[in-house]
């Protein structure tokens, strides 16, 4: 055994020396990210400022975020390059030298359920899914609230299954061909027979998003290197340079997972209806199993149903109704069970934001009490970011993402394998870097690009309609009805309007009878935007809504950390001769195209399954005549591009687009952005070996 | 030393479009076990593809290579070249190239096998001799910047891998991870008379008679058959310049006449002081043992090294205990060092069989590095 306590002397170095080490090797660190983030963001600024002219709301904090978001990035990629990508790697080749199949697959399956519930990527999706109403997609409602553990288990079940195909297909040099001409179809008929059922129809979105989103920034390098470590041990007498093809399994089996796990409760779940027929009494029992209880599902419908369907949940007694708001006054159990919130003000904020006149009454009393109770509520509008809140659930989120991972695989190290870490210094220090990495990486996206994107993302549908702007909400003190005036269109329809002096220029505002409030003499104002080229829905409008899709896809995809780490990994398996920017390249123009589709399906409500189906099936063809390495690395890029930057943004996009055009899911955007880079890469691909035989051929 | 046994190791480099071929032609010659490792090769593009290439500056075609090395026994060398050269027609230009250098093995774990090759087949093809293999450590991403010397001079179709340093970095602790590892090996073959031109340009170029810049050693090659296709793109001729070469070549029945006379390549004031006397001490064995042997290594003397991963391969499927995963470390050393350095290692573990260790010597008759002020 070779020792390892080294006679050598240590170097000292002065404090001099240290800091010339120190500052270059930053400066180099710190300006990869901010190269690869810089575009990103400025093109959303630009765009929001210059082409929609809306100014930035929090702009110093978004500011802040940002900068975080590069140091967070530079951190989090030294930490996978320097401690989670070695340590996969030295699991990788001692795995299958150390221990037989069974426990290395039974550590596949450990290790991809693991990292499922690690990287909380359930959120992402519950997040794609919040304002699903439960009568428009009950199945789907029921998936992501009642049973989200069991959709993330199955999640979790999926990636599992794949790690441990991946392993399979390592140890014994299976292509990944056969998994996709079997997988891709069966995905594709499972979901075209979905299509035509109500309920699973909504399921759809979900399950080809949660194929994307389950392989996240530690995931994709954790896996590609343990990949790489088997391969380098196990692939016996072949030169291929294998490791690749774990991330497009665990795209893939996550998807049939989902939709499974949604025919399973088919059976159980009502039917989509209206509200009204949905809470009606023959329905109940099948509508309450969509809650945890009769309390949540009162609380869900006081929440976000009409009151009519509302009553119909008390037989359309409209005196019970009450009746039953009165007794959450008293009872505080019942109150904390319905409204599911322990603030003892939940009632009176629920009453202000939701409830009607006579619900209101109910709550408060009386008229003066409503009155001020409204007041009350809406003066406290503008929310202060809570710096210590904010560090310490992303501090957690981050330690939670790593920690467990690195603990579990040190644990296989150390006790299965029996094996030393060869730089234990390094690989602490690399874990640390991507836990404090991600950490300040998180905190950036919640600060900075997130609430930016959400900005663009509400004001975007401005390009083709018009939309409030609710941030810049102001109230017109002393109006009186006297300035409004009448307007008349070209079919003798009249409307009224008034002009306000809004920084010195005298802008035509819609008089809405609602936002008066005479006895006070206030206005509630709330400045509008666009459509910005003619008409609603002008085609102009859209090409430029299509446009910003296009770019944002292409920016935010350079700068994913998990693409970052396989164009790294695949450069320097083919010792440089595939660039890693040919990589990043052909898979930002890809998801760019992605996510345009994914805007077409989200404006024009288009079914998920007539926009993936047709590039699969492509795809399935292409990968017939791609070579074995090139159809890995396509295909696993797919899955590494919806990382956190992307995710964010698009969901931003999506929400703000859905709820301006009124899409019952903002599923499926994520899904497009996963096949067309797959595309992009293996076209490239092919044209680089055709290239290629051409000048062979002229050598022969 | 009386362990010293004289061997030749065959370099064989093809593009990976051929590595089958190449496997098959080793497997029917009897080769069993070999090493292969990835590199990259260099080719200038032409005229026709200049608008193409905009993105590089360079204008390099670079194409992913694999390297075989298997040792054999030195009286096969020549025919073993002429058979590889047959069966894989690297004679065309543009097939690959193949060479043989004599070195000594000094040590080598028992698993380990002299090829002995069989199904040998009579050729003729015309074998270069008097070779010089060209070395060059420098950081990574420079590698190419040195080894464009063999495509403009014309002389060698360069070959990149990377490898990563060790030496100073390893004395700094944890400091040492803010200097990068990662270094680019550019490895060049020319003809004997060419070779210290080429290196003095190289050297020039890559400035690596400064600190820090890196490091670059000749090694003799007893013969090979080398690619000459230096660039790709369309020919507008009817014939290439390399196959002219090829031609020319078999009409005069050497490779003599393209042995080229540089001018002198005198700087006159600027005296080079180059390292001669040492040799290139390579240790390889399964991966995760090479920094901990190479430590000791420079414990026992050696300045620094270059580790590069390697994988093993057993054409015939014996049983051994060398693992697929393997890592090989390049030291230059002087020859009065070879026999403490190789007991240090062998003291620390280099025969037993989780290691299976083997030790390569060759002379590096110059080699160059910054030697100070």
């Amino acid at each position: 055994m070779a020792k390892s306590n080294s006679t050598i002397s240590r170097m000292k170095l002065s404090v001099k020396e240290k800091l010339n080490l120190l500052l270059p090797y930053f400066r180099k660190k710190i300006l990869e990210q901010v190269k690869a983030v810089a575009l990103i963001v400025v093109y959303l600024v630009i765009f929001q400022t210059v082409i929609l002219g809306i100014a930035i709301a929090e702009a110093l904090i978004i500011s802040l975020g940002i900068s975080v978001i590069v140091f967070g990035l530079a951190f989090f990629m030294e930490g996978l390059f320097l401690g989670l990508m070695p340590l996969g790697e030295a699991i990788g080749i001692k795995l299958p030298q150390k221990t037989k199949l069974p426990i290395i697959l039974g550590f596949a399956l450990i290790l991809g359920i693991g990292v499922t519930f690690a990287e909380p990527a359930i959120g992402v999706l519950q997040m794609a899914g919040s304002f699903i109403k439960a009568w428009d997609a009950p199945l789907l409602f029921l998936m992501l609230n009642k049973h989200a553990g069991i959709l993330k288990a199955v999640v979790g079940l999926g990636v599992g299954l794949a790690v441990v195909f991946g392993m399979l297909r390592f140890m014994f040099n299976w292509s990944l061909k056969p998994f996709l001409y079997i997988g891709i179809p069966a995905a594709l008929l499972f979901s075209l027979w979905a299509q035509f059922d109500p309920n699973m129809s909504k399921v759809i979105g979900l399950a080809w998003d949660s194929g994307g989103v389950t392989t996240g920034p530690v995931t994709v390098p954790l896996v590609l290197a343990l990949g790489i470590g088997v391969c380098r041990v196990v692939s016996k007498n072949s030169t291929e340079s294998g490791g690749f093809g774990v991330v497009t399994l665990a795209s893939l089996f996550p998807i049939l997972a989902v939709l499974t796990l949604g025919l399973v409760f088919l059976p159980s779940v009502p039917t989509p209806s209206n509200q009204a027929d949905f809470f009606a009494k023959d329905n109940r029992e099948r509508v309450e199993s969509l809650f945890e209880s009769k309390q949540a599902m009162i609380g869900y419908a006081l929440r976000n149903a009409s009151v009519e369907a509302q009553t119909k949940l008390f037989d359309g007694d409209r005196v019970t109704a009450l009746d039953y708001i009165r007794s959450l006054k008293i009872n505080t159990t019942l109150r904390e069970q319905t409204l599911a919130s322990s603030d003892p003000k939940a009632l009176e904020r629920w009453a202000i934001s939701n409830g009607d006149y006579e619900q209101r009454l109910v709550v408060f009393g009386s008229d003066q009490a409503i009155k001020q109770a409204v007041e009350a509520f809406s003066t406290k509008q503008i929310q202060q970011v809570d710096f210590a809140d904010v560090s310490l659930r992303n501090g957690l989120a981050s330690l939670q993402a790593i920690l467990p991972l690195v603990a579990f695989l040190l644990l296989v190290l150390f006790f299965l394998l029996r094996e030393r870490l060869q730089h234990p210094d390094e690989i602490l220090l690399g874990v640390f870097f991507a836990v404090f990495g991600m950490f300040l990486f998180n905190i950036g996206i919640e600060l900075g690009l997130s609430k930016l994107g959400n900005q663009v993302g509400s004001a975007l549908p401005a390009s083709f309609k018009r939309i409030d702007l609710n941030d810049q909400r102001q109230i017109i003190p002393n109006f009186d009805e006297s300035v409004v005036l009448t307007a008349i269109s070209a079919n003798g329809e009249k409307t009224r309007f008034f002009y306000t002096n809004l920084n010195g220029a005298y802008v035509q505002v819609p008089y809405d009878q609602a936002k008066n409030d005479s006895d006070q003499r206030r206005y509630n104002f709330v400045p509008s935007k666009g459509p910005m080229f003619g008409a609603e829905g002008n085609a102009g409008g859209i090409m430029l809504v299509l446009l910003f899709a296009f770019i944002m896809g292409y920016a935010a995809t350079l700068a994913e950390p998990a693409l970052n780490a396989l164009g790294s990994t695949v450069e320097t398996l083919t010792v440089g001769s595939f660039k890693k920017n040919l990589l990043m390249q052909s898979v930002a123009i890809g998801v760019g195209v992605g996510i345009l589709v994914g805007v077409l399906k989200i404006i024009y409500d288009i079914p998920l399954i007539w926009l993936i189906g047709p590039p699969y099936l492509l795809l399935l063809l292409l990968s017939k005549v791609s070579t074995e390495e090139f159809v890995n690395i396509g295909w696993d890029s797919a899955g590494v591009t919806t990382g956190p930057i992307t995710v964010p943004l698009v969901l931003a996009m999506g929400l703000g687009l859905s709820s301006q055009v009124g899409a019952v899911e903002g599923f499926g955007i994520l899904a497009c952005a996963s096949v067309f880079p797959i595309l992009s890469v293996l076209s490239v691909g092919l044209i680089v070996n055709i290239k290629k035989k051409r000048t062979l051929k002229v050598a022969a | 030393m009386q362990n010293l046994s004289k061997q030749t190791k065959i370099h064989l480099l093809v593009d990976r479009i051929y590595s089958k071929a190449a496997l098959d032609a080793l497997a029917e010659l009897g080769i069993s076990d070999l090493h292969v490792e990835n590199g990259r090769s260099l080719q200038l593009l032409q005229e026709a593809d200049k608008q193409v290439a905009f993105t590089s500056k360079a204008q390099l075609n670079e194409e992913q290579v694999l390297m075989f090395s298997f040792v054999s026994n030195r009286s096969w060398a020549k025919k073993i070249v002429q058979h590889l050269t047959e069966k894989l027609s690297l004679n065309i230009p543009g097939k690959g190239s193949i060479y043989a250098k004599d070195i000594e093995l000094a040590l080598h774990t028992s698993s380990l096998e002299i090829n002995e090759p069989k199904n040998l087949i009579e050729s003729e093809h015309l074998v270069s001799s008097d070779l010089i293999g060209i070395a060059c450590v420098v950081q990574k991403g420079e590698g190419n910047h040195v080894a464009q010397i063999g495509l403009s001079t014309g002389t060698a179709m360069p070959v990149v891998s990377y490898g990563i340093g060790t030496g100073l970095r390893n004395r700094l602790g944890l400091w040492r991870i803010l200097i990068p590892a990662e270094k680019e090996v550019s490895t060049l073959v020319v003809n004997r008379d060419e070779a210290d031109t080429v290196m003095d340009m190289m050297i020039d170029v890559g400035q690596l008679d400064q600190p820090g810049k890196g490091f670059i050693f000749q090694f003799p090659i007893e013969l090979g058959v080398l690619n000459t296709k230096f660039s790709v793109g369309e020919s507008k001729q009817a014939a290439s310049i390399e196959q002219i070469i090829s031609a020319i070549d078999t009409i005069q029945g050497s490779t003599e006449w393209r042995r080229k006379s540089f001018s002198k390549h005198s700087e006159g004031e600027k005296q080079r002081r180059y390292l001669t006397g040492l040799v290139d001490f390579s240790l390889i064995c399964n991966e995760g043992f090479g920094e901990t042997l190479t430590q000791c290594a420079m414990e026992a003397g050696a300045a620094g090294a270059t580790i590069r991963h390697l994988k093993y391969m057993s054409l015939h499927d014996r049983k051994s205990s060398i693992s697929p995963a393997r890592e090989i470390s390049v030291m230059t050393i002087g020859q009065a060092q070879v026999e403490t350095i190789t007991e240090a290692l062998k003291s620390n573990g280099l025969l037993t069989p989780e290691v299976s260790g083997e030790l390569h010597i060759n002379p590096v008759p110059k080699a160059c590095t910054f030697l100070g002020k």
